[in-house]
């Protein structure tokens, strides 16, 4: 009897409209920041019906325009050996700043965007299908990489997978290129069942082998744009055997062998919950039913992030605030939260590379770690300068002290008294109470800047 | 599946250090002493560091990829170093350097984040360990230290992560310095069962207890008697350890990184370069130590997640591998050659086979470094006999 009345009591929560608090955290977790117009527009929507509303608002693209060099590689007009001093210095000059571009463009895209849903999912991915310019050394094909990722990132995970195996700037990051029928490169077909779909355990070393030979001749033709080639002449025909089937397979043929396991579903899901909900108390049971879900759904990702925001666990306090930002997500996030849109993101790039996000630069194929490994002694006195000096204002592109002139407009009843502003402040900014003691009767800028300053202000 | 995670620091751990300790027997040993842990990320290929040059089979199988006999720089008749590793053939005429051949596991695994879980960890290849090696003795053995291990530069914690060990990670000691004064003092002892939030706070508070002690006692560049180190990270890194230690700042374990050695394509330039800057920081790292004679307090060794196989690729690089060679250098190393070099014609499947469980090594350490009781997850291990003076 108990089991059902906390069932009942569970559902009807679900019927409540969001307050403050619910709207943070659904934003948060799903986006950069909270946006404050979500505030009011949800505070009038159920759970559900507020999910639904972002998915709605999420479909399209809204980016920045793209850097006028996206649809060309950089050419060279000779072979480096035949290049003079002069011209390798012009050359790499060149490449350095499309890739200051490339991450501009995407941080910038990032704040102004109004589908945050959408360029959150898409650092997911990227963080999932992992490329780096640094090994790609191509900053148009990362530019397309990206794209890719986007237009898929709330699509169907199984046309993702298919895609980006045939994504130039994937197959020379992990080596494909070099993957002949006479002399095999492993490294693609390790590191798609390893961290792309399965996992570890999942597979034997003689999988690897075998779906190795089907990958064989997936290039990129240098000569000819840098366009995905099916070259058959290093292609091994030959029969495979792989997870227990036998055939004459091709890359496509394992993947689709590969997604055919549930436990590639599982394997999602289980980043999605470690990644929306909590990353180190995770609740299998929970998983295995989203999991189901999803596969059911033929990888549809819409489905399985509905299921992770629509899921119990989600919405549970002991599961509020126990996520530490990433780099992008503070930075992009607080600026966000009280609309300033600087027009240069130079020194927002740096400030994430500095604190160990380097977007288009995952340290390696695994990708940023997340979690407690974004907080080192390092780091953490780094985050605390760079909210000071959000605070101030006047560096980042930002003027003096437009984080205080922007927040009156975050309080759209202004008839709040004192203590309502506070606790509204407070809920609109962080998941826990706040560690340091702070003063009701303060000035709202006093307040603020404690808040931000507030340990718990990097957990969402 | 469970990869280890961070787990939260419960903050008694902490306020513990302020009361006098329990006397523990293994509190003096780690006293005055310093390991020098030297990752090399991503797989470093043995095979062209420890070179055989007088076997034929090394340049058939490296056509392209094979060190030039003239160039190599021999130790003896039949091993020597790559060309570019001056430095620590300087350190091996002296009797410091020890070069431990074939080292490497059983069932040696080949994925990268894997096989260095497995390193850190200590752990069999199917075993999943909550913890660091080194963050296991430290937990087992409260010291009166503010700092049991320190990260030189943005790198991992490695063989430090887990729960129990007090380390913090510093690019630049003078910068940690002034800005780790500003980050606000914890209040009281909040306990949570938050994970995040509580790990957040003991990192704070590491923070500030080691501002102070590096404030009270580092000595300033100015006055620093170094021999000169390149702008390189690595050597920076090096440079600084040298400043801590010459400093009597006393911290344990000091991990540093150089990477990346996963030559898949071009090895050739990419590896002398790394040696190079390995070589010579190592050896600028002796000379500064000598100095403030702190050279047979400091044991260096070297590890990396696996070696690499001797046929090379057809991007002229090497592929993920197996056993390989490591260092143990210190001046109160025995020099000379260790193990065995693994046989070029009985391979593993193109891989090569190791004679030296990279355990021994962490034991060797522990109880003939440290000259503690053994630790759970190595006693079974042999140690390597007369390793260190």
């Amino acid at each position: 009897m108990l089991k059902f009345i906390c069932l009942i009591a569970l559902s009807l929560t679900f019927l409540f409209a969001l307050s403050v608090d619910d709207t943070r955290h659904l934003m948060s977790r799903t986006s950069f920041g909270i946006d404050k117009n979500m505030v009011k527009i949800l505070s009038s929507k159920n759970k559900k019906d507020a999910i639904n509303f972002l998915f709605k608002i999420n479909q399209n693209e809204d980016l920045q325009p793209l850097p006028n060099w996206a649809e060309n590689s950089l050419k060279r007009d000779k072979p480096f050996k035949m290049m003079t001093a002069s011209e390798k210095k012009k050359y790499f000059r060149e490449l350095r700043k499309r890739i200051v571009d490339l991450k501009e463009w995407w941080v910038k895209s990032m704040l102004d965007t109004n589908s945050p849903m959408r360029e959150k999912l898409t650092l997911f991915w990227h963080n999932h299908f992992t490329s780096s310019v640094k090994k790609v050394k191509s900053p148009s094909l990362m530019l397309e990489q990206n794209q890719l990722l986007r237009k898929y990132s709330l699509g169907n995970f199984r046309i993702l997978l298919h895609k980006i195996s045939k994504n130039p700037a994937m197959i020379l990051y992990l080596d494909n290129q070099s993957n002949k029928k006479r002399k095999p490169n492993e490294n693609y077909a390790r590191e798609v069942m390893e961290l792309f779909t399965l996992g570890e355990g999942h597979y034997s070393e003689t999988d690897i082998k075998e779906a190795a030979r089907a990958f064989s001749g997936w290039r990129v033709n240098r000569k000819k744009g840098n366009k995905f080639v099916f070259v058959k002449k290093l292609h091994d025909f030959g029969k495979k055997e792989f997870l227990g089937e036998t055939g004459n397979f091709d890359g496509d043929d394992i993947l689709d062998i590969i997604l055919e396991k549930k436990q590639t579903a599982r394997f999602i899901t289980t980043k999605f919950y470690k990644e929306f909900i909590n990353d180190s108390d995770i609740n299998e049971l929970e998983i295995d039913r989203i999991a189901d879900i999803f596969y059911n759904s033929d990888y549809d990702i819409k489905t399985l992030l509905k299921g992770i925001l629509l899921s119990k666990d989600f919405w549970d306090t002991k599961n509020r605030g126990v996520l530490v930002k990433s780099p992008i997500e503070l930075i992009v996030g607080t600026l966000r939260s009280f609309d300033i849109h600087p027009k240069n993101t130079k020194g927002l790039v740096r400030a994430s590379k500095n604190l160990k996000q380097d977007i288009f630069n995952p340290p390696n194929v695994k990708g940023w770690d997340g979690g407690t490994s974004w907080l080192d002694s390092n780091s953490i006195i780094f985050r605390n300068q760079v909210v000071s000096r959000f605070v101030r204002g006047k560096e980042m592109g930002m003027d003096k002290n437009m984080m205080m002139k922007k927040s009156n407009s975050i309080f759209e009843d202004n008839n709040l008294n004192r203590n309502e502003r506070f606790k509204f402040m407070q809920h609109y900014l962080l998941a826990l109470t706040p560690i340091s003691k702070i003063s009701h009767n303060d000035k709202m800028r006093k307040i603020i800047s404690e808040f931000i300053k507030d340990p718990v202000y990097q957990l969402k | 599946m469970l990869r280890r995670d961070f787990l939260s620091y419960v903050a008694t751990s902490g306020i513990a250090l302020s009361f006098p300790s329990i006397v523990n027997a293994n509190q003096d040993k780690f006293k005055n002493k310093t390991l020098v842990l030297v990752e090399l990320k991503g797989g470093n290929d043995g095979v062209n560091t420890l070179i055989p040059y007088a076997d034929p089979l090394y340049y058939k199988l490296r056509p392209k990829l094979s060190i030039n006999k003239d160039k190599v720089l021999k130790i003896n008749d039949k091993f020597g170093f790559h060309p570019s590793m001056k430095g620590m053939y300087d350190i091996f005429k002296d009797g410091d350097l020890a070069c431990l051949q074939g080292v490497g596991y059983e069932n040696q695994n080949r994925s990268h984040f894997r096989s260095i879980e497995i390193w850190e960890s200590a752990s069999n290849p199917n075993e999943y360990l909550d913890d660091g090696w080194i963050t296991d003795i430290f937990s087992k053995n409260k010291q009166n230290n503010v700092l049991d291990g320190l990260v030189m530069g943005k790198n991992t914690l490695g063989p430090m992560f887990g729960q129990g060990i007090n380390t913090i990670t510093i690019d630049n000691p003078n910068k940690f310095i002034k800005s780790a004064k500003h980050i606000k003092k914890n209040r009281g002892n909040i306990k949570t069962k938050n994970k995040a939030l509580s790990f957040l706070l003991h990192v704070k508070d590491e923070i500030e207890k080691s501002q102070k002690i590096f404030a009270q006692k580092l000595i300033s560049e100015s006055s620093f008697k170094s021999t000169e180190f390149t702008k390189a990270k690595f050597s920076q890194s090096l440079y600084q350890s040298a400043r801590i230690i010459a400093s009597n700042i006393d911290i344990p374990v000091i991990k540093v990184s150089l990477g990346s050695f996963d030559t898949h394509s071009n090895q050739g330039r990419t590896h002398a370069n790394l040696l190079q800057e390995l070589s010579q920081g190592l050896l600028k790292f002796k000379k500064t130590l000598q100095i403030y004679d702190k050279w047979k307090d400091v044991l260096v060794v070297t590890y990396s997640e696996f070696g690499r196989r001797v046929y090379e690729n057809a991007s002229n690089g090497t592929d993920h591998g197996k056993a390989s060679v490591h260092f143990a250098l210190g001046g109160s190393v025995r020099g000379g050659l260790y193990g065995k070099y693994p046989s070029l014609d009985n391979l593993d499947n193109g891989n090569l086979l190791y004679n030296l469980d990279f355990k021994t090594i962490y034991n060797t350490i522990i109880l003939d470094w440290w000259k503690m009781t053994p630790l759970a997850r190595t006693k079974n291990f042999d140690k390597i006999a007369k390793l260190l003076i």
